[in-house]
């Protein structure tokens, strides 16, 4: 019981883990996502376009207080300007520099000089010329200043960014190794369940000695390697004489004592099985081999067998029977058996016979002996 | 589809209009030009206007608010000149150009937008052409990539398209 709650709680763990793996993965995968889809922010162009427009309309203007016919270009490079402007102000949500008010205030406020010397309003001549040429040298000096701002705080949110990148994924590797782990544990879980399901299916749980499904399959096998073979059928004499005066206890020890001992007889090449009860099977190759295994068995009911400090009085019947490679139906090989196995009981048991064929004429005769 | 894009009636851009296309309905706007199909075509305002006009409906990097562009789709200008728009080089008054392959942004429709907010634009708004893409209904481009073509003072475009003798 305890053990079963310890294991509950161990899959239980195991489940946890994997959930907080995966969560925390597809979390960071996320976030990983969002720090690569971070843009180089548009207002550091938009800056630039600024910086070299407002240079270039400087440029015009002197070349108009020089007396050179500029006007359409100095229009023109005027509302370019204009617009490089209107991109940082009304685009300033994305800009870096707007996180000191100061920056975005004074840069409105070069913009309100600007408009004040607007070409198509004002007559840009002498003095107004003069003002206007100082307010927008004033201004190309802040947005410059206002550049290298901007491409120090990129900076310094690429340089952020990227320890970002690098801790989320160093934080998404060991999820990974998490959901690795608990995968790996459930994948082992659900195998030793399989492959204990699968002995179950093929094992007597009682003796651990192969099941009936078990001989069928080793007798299938061998009909379709069309190999012969011999069966012995064992049936325990005088067991239910145990199982009455003993108790079910003693029984069951007896039938693993038994089946130990038949294992330690047989060798690798043979086969042995529990039928159910106090009937079991074992297969070999050979008439020899079949004789000798028969005489071993039955030196172990030879003298009582102590169980639990009680003397079991029981004994062996064996029925020995061949098997051709193209033989019947596997129930007709253990008919055969089970016929001999009652002739060495009849003869009062401890004792192996061999299944003989009877002959035609005699068959009828046969048909009597019981089954 | 979330995309915003609709034909509208464009009465009220007409009615807008007018008194610019009195007075300016010669000045060129955008050049269109293909070597290959030896294409030279000029629009003015009120051919471009004439066109479907469709809406877009987005937010940009360059402003804080959302606003509505109107104009017509980069993909019927090109029909109107006879040109197959895949390497495209586009140049701006503020002598910014970019030049990329107008397939990877066909199906996003992309306009040239003529005005905002059912104002005509001007330079000073980034007119009289700027190139809008449905930012806010795609999400792949929101990425600098992309912004990149979104030009403005848009004045004309050179098509680099090969002719069927070369792919033969």
């Amino acid at each position: 019981m305890m053990m079963r709650y310890k294991k509950m709680y161990f899959l239980l763990l195991i489940v946890l883990l994997f959930i907080i793996s995966a969560g925390a993965s597809l979390i960071l995968l996320n976030k990983n996502q969002e720090l690569l889809l971070w843009n180089e922010r548009a207002s550091g162009r938009s800056l630039m376009q600024l910086v070299i427009l407002q240079q270039s309309y400087l440029n015009l203007m002197l070349q108009h207080q020089r007396g050179d016919d500029v006007s359409e270009q100095l229009l023109t490079s005027y509302d370019l300007t204009w617009s490089a402007y209107q991109s940082l102000l009304k685009g300033s949500k994305n800009a870096y520099f707007i996180s000191e008010g100061q920056r975005i205030n004074r840069l409105k406020y070069f913009f309100t000089l600007f408009k004040e010397n607007d070409p198509t309003q004002v007559n840009l001549t002498g003095e107004q010329l003069n003002t206007a040429l100082y307010n927008t040298q004033e201004a190309h000096n802040y947005s410059l200043e206002l550049l290298n701002h901007e491409f120090q705080g990129y900076s310094r949110m690429t340089h952020q960014r990227n320890l970002e990148s690098v801790r989320v994924n160093e934080i998404m590797i060991i999820g990974l190794i998490g959901l690795t782990f608990s995968g790996t544990i459930f994948l082992l879980i659900i195998l030793r369940e399989r492959r204990k399901m699968t002995y179950l299916a093929f094992h007597d749980p009682l003796t651990e000695l192969a099941n009936r499904t078990a001989l069928k399959e080793k007798v299938t096998e061998l009909q379709n390697n069309k190999i012969s073979f011999y069966t012995l059928l064992i049936d325990i004499d005088r067991f239910k004489a145990v199982n009455d005066n003993f108790g079910h206890d003693v029984g069951d020890k007896l039938l693993i004592y038994l089946s130990d001992e038949m294992a330690k007889i047989c060798g690798e090449l043979e086969f042995v099985a529990r039928l159910g009860g106090d009937e079991f099977t074992i297969i070999c190759y050979s008439k020899k081999a079949a004789e000798k295994i028969a005489l071993k068995l039955l030196d172990i009911t030879k003298n009582t067998i102590n169980i639990k400090e009680k003397n079991c009085d029981i004994g062996m019947s064996i029925g020995i029977s061949f098997s051709k490679s193209k033989h019947k139906a596997w129930v007709d090989i253990f008919k055969e058996a089970d016929v001999a196995m009652y002739q060495a009981k009849e003869k009062g048991g401890d004792d192996y016979h061999i299944y003989e064929p009877v002959p035609v004429s005699n068959r009828q005769l046969n048909l009597q002996l019981p089954t | 589809m979330l995309i915003k894009n609709k034909i509208k009636k464009s009465f009220f851009l007409l009615l807008l209009s007018i008194p610019f296309l009195s007075a300016a309905s010669e000045k060129v706007l955008l050049k269109i030009n293909s070597d290959v199909r030896e294409v030279r075509e000029q629009y003015t305002l009120s051919e471009l206007l004439h066109l479907p006009q469709y809406e877009v409906r987005t937010n940009t990097p360059w402003t804080n608010e959302m606003h509505t562009y109107s104009g017509p789709y980069l993909e019927d200008v090109f029909a109107l000149a006879g040109v197959r728009g895949n390497e495209i080089t586009l140049y701006a008054l503020d002598h910014y150009q970019i030049s990329f392959n107008f397939e990877s942004i066909k199906k996003y429709k992309p306009i040239l937008a003529l005005a905002v907010d059912s104002e005509l634009l001007t330079v000073r708004t980034k007119g009289p052409i700027w190139v809008v893409l449905p930012l806010d209904d795609y999400s792949e481009l929101n990425a600098a990539l992309y912004h990149d073509y979104m030009i403005w003072q848009l004045v004309k475009i050179n098509v680099n398209e090969k002719s069927n003798d070369d792919a033969l």
